[in-house]
Order: structure tokens, then sequence, then C-alpha cells
């Protein structure tokens, strides 16, 4: 069937007879050309335009671009193109403090601009045996966690680190990057090998969602939230670590 | 929560490009900037996830929107119907500022805010339509819905909004006459 332009501007105001258009919509199935010339008369449409000229707002849709794609990935991961990464590059990174293993602070760094690079290579030292004899009681646990709730300003709960996919709390630490405090969780794995937990304060990271990695050849998942950088690492089981890490975010973050 | 696989530049790019359009699209289904984000965050990454299924050539937009209808359908909508117990989003109508004194700015805030207050099923499909230009068998197709209801969604959206072109044309006469 041919329709003029009355019968198309009848349709759209809605005054057409329900028998034509009926038969519009229906032809409009196999018809681009009838479905050009509806949408050539579609006098609302410059109407809602007009409406949605300034959505979304340009600085809003900025920060959730930079939330979105800030996150690092197997492919930028060493070449520091998320933002964040970028953010850390400019910083310096020149303290480098010995150890105080237990009780104290331990500073660490090198020209490195990654957090998570750092701890990598401070976790691959980490064997067996390394926390072979770590045999805290729970006091002395929750002893340490109180520590390292107070140190980083996030209160951190046994409750929080139990069941977690087999693993057994072995220590906490407070340790420090940057100037900044670095809480070191250590866990063994089911066959008594290291996996650690890690939170370094940052009050100026943007929020980052949950990102899987493979670093210094260890499986490893981190985000950030609440001006905070969270890590878990440990061993080559990157499904055990994303399970462990999201757990963890649920009940920490 | 989302774990990354492998980001391609040229798809990040892309997706980047038409970031603008998804947005408007996920707030036409979510009705809320906060869940809106969400939503966009959530699809950008099932994008990058499903790279490869993407076939060169096709619509990047409509392929993208049709993953957020998705999401939005299966996953969000049912989450946030049984947290609010609303079958509908509340509208947020303070998307656009409506202080700035220029009259076109308040009509745009006004269109806006009618668009919004659409139900969810015809808020889409007049975004899609109208605001990203879509055809109405494009429409259909990433709402997976018939043409026909796309097009009677959009006539029952025709009746609710028509005052706002008698408005529109009040002014383009005012602004004529000044």
């Amino acid at each position: 069937m041919t329709y003029t332009d009355e019968h198309l501007r009848s349709y759209l105001a809605g005054s057409l007879d329900s028998e034509t258009a009926q038969q519009i919509e229906a032809d409009l199935e196999s018809d681009p050309i009838l479905e050009q010339r509806l949408l050539a008369l579609e006098g609302l449409l410059p109407v809602v335009q007009q409406g949605f000229a300034e959505i979304p707002d340009a600085d809003h849709l900025k920060q959730l671009e930079d939330k979105i794609f800030a996150q690092p990935t197997p492919a930028n991961d060493h070449a520091a193109a998320p933002t964040f990464v970028r953010t850390w590059s400019t910083r310096a990174a020149t303290l480098v403090i010995g150890l105080a293993i237990g009780t104290g602070f331990m500073y660490w760094a090198d020209d490195a601009t990654d957090w998570r690079q750092e701890v990598a290579s401070y976790q691959a030292l980490y064997v067996k045996e390394t926390i072979a004899s770590l045999n805290r009681s729970e006091d002395e646990l929750k002893q340490e966690l109180a520590e390292a709730s107070t140190a980083v300003g996030q209160q951190l709960n046994l409750s929080d680190l139990n069941d977690l996919e087999g693993l057994k709390l072995l220590r906490t630490q407070v340790l420090g990057h940057e100037g900044a405090p670095l809480i070191q969780i250590v866990f063994a794995d089911p066959n008594g090998a290291p996996v650690a937990f890690c939170i370094l304060k940052d009050t100026d990271a943007a929020g980052t969602i949950m990102q899987s990695t493979s670093l210094k050849g260890m499986a490893s998942a981190d985000w950030t939230g609440n001006g905070y950088r969270y890590l878990v690492i440990g061993g080559q089981n990157q499904s055990r670590i994303d399970t462990v890490a999201e757990q963890i975010h649920s009940r920490v973050l | 929560m989302y774990f990354g696989k492998k980001y391609q530049k040229r798809f990040q790019s892309d997706l980047i490009t038409i970031m603008p359009r998804l947005w408007r699209f996920a707030l036409s289904l979510a009705g809320q900037k906060d869940l809106a984000d969400d939503l966009v965050q959530a699809t950008c990454l099932r994008a990058l996830e499903r790279e490869s299924q993407f076939q060169a050539g096709s619509n990047f937009a409509a392929w993208t929107m049709t993953i957020c209808r998705s999401i939005w359908l299966n996953e969000m909508r049912s989450q946030h119907l049984r947290k609010t117990g609303q079958l509908d989003t509340a509208i947020e109508s303070s998307l656009i500022d409506p202080s700035p004194s220029p009259e076109t700015n308040i009509f745009a805030a006004e269109v806006f805010k009618q668009v919004m207050r659409l139900p969810e099923g015809q808020r889409s499909v007049v975004e899609l339509v109208f605001v990203e230009q879509f055809t109405y068998r494009e429409a259909a197709a990433i709402l997976g819905i018939p043409i026909g209801t796309v097009m009677s969604r959009l006539s029952a959206a025709r009746k609710t909004l028509a005052p706002l072109k008698q408005e529109q044309a009040k002014q383009m006469k005012k602004g004529e006459l000044a």
C-alpha cells in the first residue's frame, strides 16, 4: 500500500484509523523506505534531542571513564598505562630502609612505581620454609590485627580472615611504602605455600574494580576503594586467589 | 565483581567514543544516575570480555547497547527490584541543572524530566529512536522486542510528550519576535 505524508503524519499523531495504522506497522517490518519516511516526520525528535543535548555531563563521564579504564591489565601492566599507575609514577620512590620484621615498620622501595610490583618482589622471596615456623595463637593474631588496624586506619577482624578457601592465617605485619602504612597479612594455603593479603593506605586512590594479574609469576588480584589499595597474591592458582579476593572484598570493603 | 582479561587499546578507544550514547541508554533503562554508572561499567567490562564476538563492520554502538540491555534485564534490574521493591526506578531530575537562566536550558531540563518520567519501556525506545537516532528496526533489535512493540511504545510516548512540541513552537515564536 502507498501512504501519503498525510497518512504518516496522522499515524504519528495517533489520529489515523486503526486499520490503516496496523497496516503501516505491518509494512514497517519489510519496508525500510517507509521507516525512513516516518522517521523524517517524527516532530518530537528535535525536541527530545534538545533535552538530552547536555547529557551526560562531560566531567562525570570522564570520571566514569577513568574508573572503568584505569584498571591495570596484562597488556599494560608493565607499561604503566593505568591512571593510578601513572599517578604513582609521579611520586618519589627512593626510600629504602631495612627490615624490622614482626613488631616495627619495614620500608622498602626502589625505582619501581607500582606498589604491587614491589609487594610481588617481596612476596616472591617467601617459600614454604619461611612461614613453616609461624604459629601465632588466636590472641596474638588478634593483637597483631589490632595494631595493624590502628596503623592503617581500617578495622581488620579475625573473623573476616577465616574460611578463605582453606587458607590459614599466620601473621600480620605493619610495613610501609613511600611513607604510607602497608599491611601484610600472611596465610598458608592448604599445601603450606605462602599467600598474602596486603593493604596500602592511599587516600588519593580512585576506586577501581577487581583485576586479576600475574605478578612475578604469582597469581594476584587487586582493587582499590575508600582510600585503600588491596592486593591478594601468592602461588599459581589464579582461581583460588580470585575467590579469596572476592571473599575478602565482600567482608573488608 | 569483575576481573579483567585482555584489553585491546583500539577496542577500548571505541568504547570510550560511544560512552556518552551508552550512558544515556543506560540511564533510560535504569532511571538513576548511579545505576546508569554501574550499568555502563558492567557493560564495558562485558564488552571487553566478549571482544572476539564482535563482528567487524557491524554496528558497534548497537552491539554494546544490546549487552547493556541484557545486563540490566538479567542482572541489575531484578537486584534493584529486590532491594527497593519498586518496579520502575525513581526518576532523577537533577541531571540537568535548571538554574542557568536562559529559557532554552529550562526548556531542555523540562524535556529531559518529562522523558525520564515515562515508563521504562517507553523511555528506552524514545532514547534510542529520538536521541540516538536508531531506526525503529534497530531499536527493536537492541531491546529484543518486535517492531510493533516499538511503535506502540512510541505512540504512547508521543501522546505524553506532545505538549513539549507545542511549547517548543511557542519558544521559537518568542525567539523570532525578540
